[in-house]
């Protein structure tokens, strides 16, 4: 029999939650030992999925099959394709530093890493069903240990947040699962399968409409597109800093993830017709969040709307509909979640010293904390979009691809980099440069712990940069397939 | 009509029933104060044995008493939700604040006969049976709510449950009669037949919604839920659970019945409820949750998000097929074990913090952390959340609203569900986001009974939610009085 890859890589660490829970009273490291271990096991599967998986193949990997609730026709039904292998890696490897990042919780910890391996199975699980009722269960479960991560050990604002979180994704997801039955009884026979859905498309085209709009209220949510992104600041300013990491760096892919995974080829029709409004709010994104971004004085929420504008480019890359600009969805996706991940580790690590993050009482940290220095750095430029790192290949990708449709639109949204680029700067020179401040002067630099979660990510981001095509390699095939089908499709 | 021709054999589960609360009664007087416990046993083995006769009737399709006493699947499966919901709500009685301290060999009994009483209902195949069971169920009811005499409010809530269910149950005799005299007989089967062919559309509309407008109080539908509230935070907080599982199923499964047989006539003379059921739910979705979300006590609170589940259970009965009620059963199961178990939690809270206001939960999650999770797994259960039972329920009555296209149902649905989670939120933010000084932290006993009652409940709520299989071939298997379809 066949290793069920995909069943290990999503369920080790719930796994995990059960061991930590059944751990005999409050051992600090074993309960650190365990969640590392179940979330590395993870990482590992993982990782070995990447180098077994086949890049030639347009269509699913690894799948496996199983009757769940066969009255309804619910099945246990797992796959990668080029599209969610990226995702699955991403959040496996965003996890496990995050793990890492967590140990400093001292407060409940039992329950923390209980929760937050709950949430790893979620999330993973979210990228690997192939089931609308598989898919749907992730998908909210998802929200429950978010809630309570958030309001258990967030910030003074926790309580508000996590409620703001909770009901607006709720709301989304309420939507997304009217949408998700609507299909199931157009469909004959009736079925959840949404590999049979998108080869066979059976949906005439008003109906399309409809459902089409009825799940991106779900996904636009979760991106979060202008004007539903107002549970994002407060969820992410408030989050401790490994739970926004995983806000940033992983659900906010699942908004893009859905678009591209359920309503592009199973809704092609409506997806051709909202493909201009789709770009507008893109623009609108890139813009609106990159202007906001440089308002704020605070550095977490710089980082959390500096989210807002990059999905953006997210989003005008797949409303593009070519290969070049699905592909660049898909690489600024994987490109933001280790660059934003990083930014707020890091603004973890300077609050951790100066119990503050305001950006105008910092400044000179550069004499005092100078690894510190050159690792934000590094981030910011990477998420400014320097050309050699990571986050400049994807905001490419996704710009050439959408030229040769919308030419106005890329041109507008441009501007956004140039805004992009001068509240990164102007945050780092503010809090960097100048004179230094005494106040500051005994913080330690960064510790070995801190360290090990971000030096592999800025690994990554330097790589990605310099040679980005083992990563597209992965997805090339399989975006090019849908991008074929989608512009095939209406012609 | 002869009463020789009686086929006792369909009565075995209710005889236990009578006979196990008639042999408490007398028991209470005989054995001495220390050996009082010995009723709580007896009442969980006459229970328990209930439930075994009835799995074991199951399959019996029969009637019995001239067709006054019907046994089918559907009629079975609703008595098991009855006798398991008398059974958890013994397990979880000794934690009760209110009645520690008083004697239980009456409660246990008039629980016993309330549990006969909606039996007897469940399986009424005429308009007299219905209204004896009706009413052997709701008097005890009555009493039940005023069990704890020493408290005022529980005075009230028993009171005014007595005075509002004698007010319904006069409407609901009242409908009766009318639809007795339009049809001249007292047997569903041949009042439906009746109704199709009479020409006096009007009247019989009318006496229907006389009868509706009764069953509508039992049901705690809005406008007819105001003594909900009031009963709920009033009645003994056990007794507020099976209130709130038990009375509705009840006027549920009369309703149900009900329209099963009169629906050919209905047709014939071109009356359609369906719009008036649905406005009924969508106003009770409403009112339910929206209500709710001001709740600071949470028994209350609990009662509003019950009358928002009773919503959501007519949209099964709007749909109108056999599909519908199908949901109506699974939904019932699920529904059993998530909110008899929300208000056990709160039971075994009330006890340790002396109320049930949302301060008394304040800090739970350090006092007792698998109290604060097994109230955690209730209530987003409550709510809908997958991977647990109450989404199962849900996803079956929204699936069948999408299927029947009633659009609008569907969509007041998922949004109220939103908003309870707002309400439901409260609870969880007491008890995981508030800290409470150390000097507060009192520790919070259960009895072996609570435990074990909660760890079954918790084990369903999750077991029903992550493999529905079993529930969903029972609700199948169980559904064959429905005509339509």
């Amino acid at each position: 029999m066949e290793l069920p890859i995909l069943t290990l890589v999503t369920f080790a660490p719930l796994v995990g939650m059960i061991m930590v829970l059944l751990l005999k009273g409050e051992s600090e490291r074993g309960i650190k030992a365990t969640a590392t271990v179940f979330s590395g096991i993870s990482l590992i599967f993982a990782t070995f999925l990447l180098a077994i998986f086949d890049r030639t193949i347009p269509g699913f990997q690894f799948v496996e099959r199983a009757a769940w609730i066969p009255p309804i026709n619910v099945w246990y039904y797992l796959g990668v394709d080029g599209l969610s292998i990226t995702m699955v890696f991403l959040t496996a490897l965003l996890s496990f530093v995050a793990v890492i990042g967590s140990y400093g919780i001292k407060d409940r910890m039992k329950q923390y890493f209980a929760l937050f391996l709950l949430l790893q199975t979620a999330m993973t699980g979210v990228f690997v069903a192939l089931d609308f009722f598989l898919f749907y269960v992730f998908w909210e479960a998802m929200l429950v240990p978010m809630y309570f991560l958030i309001g258990i050990w967030g910030g003074p604002n926790r309580e508000y947040a996590a409620i703001k979180f909770f009901l607006y994704t709720l709301l989304g997801s309420v939507a997304m699962l009217l949408a998700i039955l609507a299909m199931y009884f157009a469909s004959t026979p009736h079925t959840f399968d949404i590999v049979e859905l998108a080869s066979t498309h059976p949906f005439a085209p008003r109906f399309q409409m409809i459902v089409f709009l009825a799940l991106f209220l779900g996904f636009a949510i979760k991106v979060p597109v202008f004007p539903f992104h107002t549970w994002l600041p407060d969820a992410h300013v408030e989050a401790p800093t490994a739970i926004s990491v995983i806000l940033a760096g992983v659900l906010l892919k699942m908004g893009i993830y859905g678009i591209l995974r359920i309503s592009f080829p199973i809704l092609p029709d409506a997806a051709r017709d909202f493909a201009l409004p789709l770009a507008i709010l893109a623009a609108v994104n890139i813009i609106y969040g990159a202007l906001v971004a440089m308002a704020q004085s605070d550095l977490k929420k710089l980082v959390a709307y500096s989210s807002v504008s990059h999905m953006g480019y997210c989003l005008l890359g797949m409303a593009a509909m070519t290969t070049t600009g699905m592909n660049g969805a898909v690489l600024q996706m994987f490109a933001h979640g280790i660059i934003t991940g990083s930014l707020f580790l890091l603004v973890g690590v300077i609050y951790d010293r100066a119990h503050h993050r305001e950006i105008d009482r910092f400044g000179g940290l550069a004499v005092q904390l100078p690894i510190f220095t050159g690792i934000i750095s590094l981030a910011a430029f990477a998420s400014l979009g320097l050309p050699g790192l990571a986050g400049f290949v994807g905001e490419f990708m996704c710009f050439v691809g959408a030229f040769a449709v919308f030419k106005t639109i890329v041109i507008i949204s441009a501007i956004g980099i140039v805004i992009t680029a001068s509240y990164l700067l102007w945050m780092l020179q503010r809090m960097f440069l100048g004179k230094p401040q005494e106040q500051y002067a005994g913080f330690p630099d960064m510790s070995a712990r801190e360290l090990v979660s971000l030096v592999p990510l800025q690994v990554l981001t330097v790589f990605i940069g310099v040679y980005p095509w083992p990563i597209i390699d992965f997805m090339d095939t399989t975006m090019e397939s849908l991008s074929q089908f989608l512009r095939g499709a209406g012609l | 009509m002869s009463f020789v021709n009686v086929d006792f054999e369909l009565l075995i589960p209710e005889l236990v029933i009578l006979l196990v609360a008639f042999a408490v009664l007398v028991l209470d007087f005989l054995i001495s104060e220390e050996r009082k416990k010995l009723l709580w046993w007896l009442t969980l083995c006459g229970t328990g044995l209930a439930v075994i006769l009835t799995i074991r009737a199951w399959p019996t399709s029969a009637t019995t008493l001239s067709g006054a006493f019907v046994l089918d699947p559907f009629v079975s499966a609703i008595k098991l939700v009855f006798l398991l919901a008398a059974f958890l709500v013994t397990l979880t009685t000794l934690d009760s604040r209110l009645l520690t301290r008083l004697n239980l060999g009456e409660y246990y009994s008039l629980l016993l006969l309330a549990t006969f009483g909606f039996m007897v209902l469940t399986s009424a195949g005429d308009l007299i049976m219905i209204f004896i069971g009706l009413e052997m169920a709701s008097i005890p009811c009555y009493v039940l709510a005023g069990y704890a005499y020493e408290d005022l409010k529980s005075n009230e809530a028993g009171i005014k449950y007595f005075l509002l269910g004698a007010f319904s149950s006069a409407i609901l005799l009242y409908g009766m009669s009318f639809l007795y005299g339009l049809c001249g007989s007292t047997f569903l089967g041949e009042i439906g037949l009746a109704i199709g062919q009479s020409s006096q559309k009007f009247l019989v509309m009318g006496a229907f919604g006389v009868f509706l407008a009764g069953l509508a109080f039992k049901m705690t539908v809005v406008p007819f839920h105001m003594w909900v509230p009031d009963t709920y935070e009033g009645s003994p907080t056990p007794v507020a659970a099976f209130f709130s599982v038990v009375s509705k199923t009840a006027g549920l499964v009369v309703l149900i019945r009900v329209l099963a047989y009169f629906k050919q006539g209905f047709v014939a003379l071109d009356i359609d409820w369906t719009l008036v059921l649905s406005v009924l739910s969508v106003l009770t979705m409403l009112v339910g949750t929206i209500v709710g979300v001001v709740q600071t006590n949470v028994k209350r609170l609990l009662a509003y998000s019950s009358i928002a589940h009773v919503g959501y259970l007519l949209i099964g009965i709007c749909a109108g097929t056999r599909v519908g009620i199908e949901s109506i059963v699974i939904y019932l199961f699920v529904y059993l074990f998530m909110s008899i178990g929300a208000f056990s939690v709160v039971t075994a809270v009330s006890r340790a913090t002396g109320g049930e206001e949302l301060k008394h939960f304040r800090g739970l999650n350090r006092k007792s952390p698998v109290l604060a999770a097994a109230m955690a797994i209730f209530l987003i259960s409550l709510t809908g959340i997958p991977p647990l039972a109450g989404f199962i329920g849900k996803f079956f009555i929204f699936a069948v609203a999408i299927e029947e296209q009633l659009y609008t149902l569907a969509v007041v649905g998922v949004l109220t569900s939103v908003v309870s989670l707002f309400y439901y939120c409260k609870i969880l933010k007491a008890m995981y986001f508030t800290d409470v000084e150390e000097s507060e932290l009192g520790p919070v006993s259960t009895s072996p009974g609570m435990r074990v009652g909660l760890v079954t409940m918790t084990f369903f709520t999750l077991a029903l939610g992550l493999y529905p299989v079993p529930l969903v071939e029972i609700a199948r298997n169980s559904v064959t009085l429905w005509l339509g379809n």
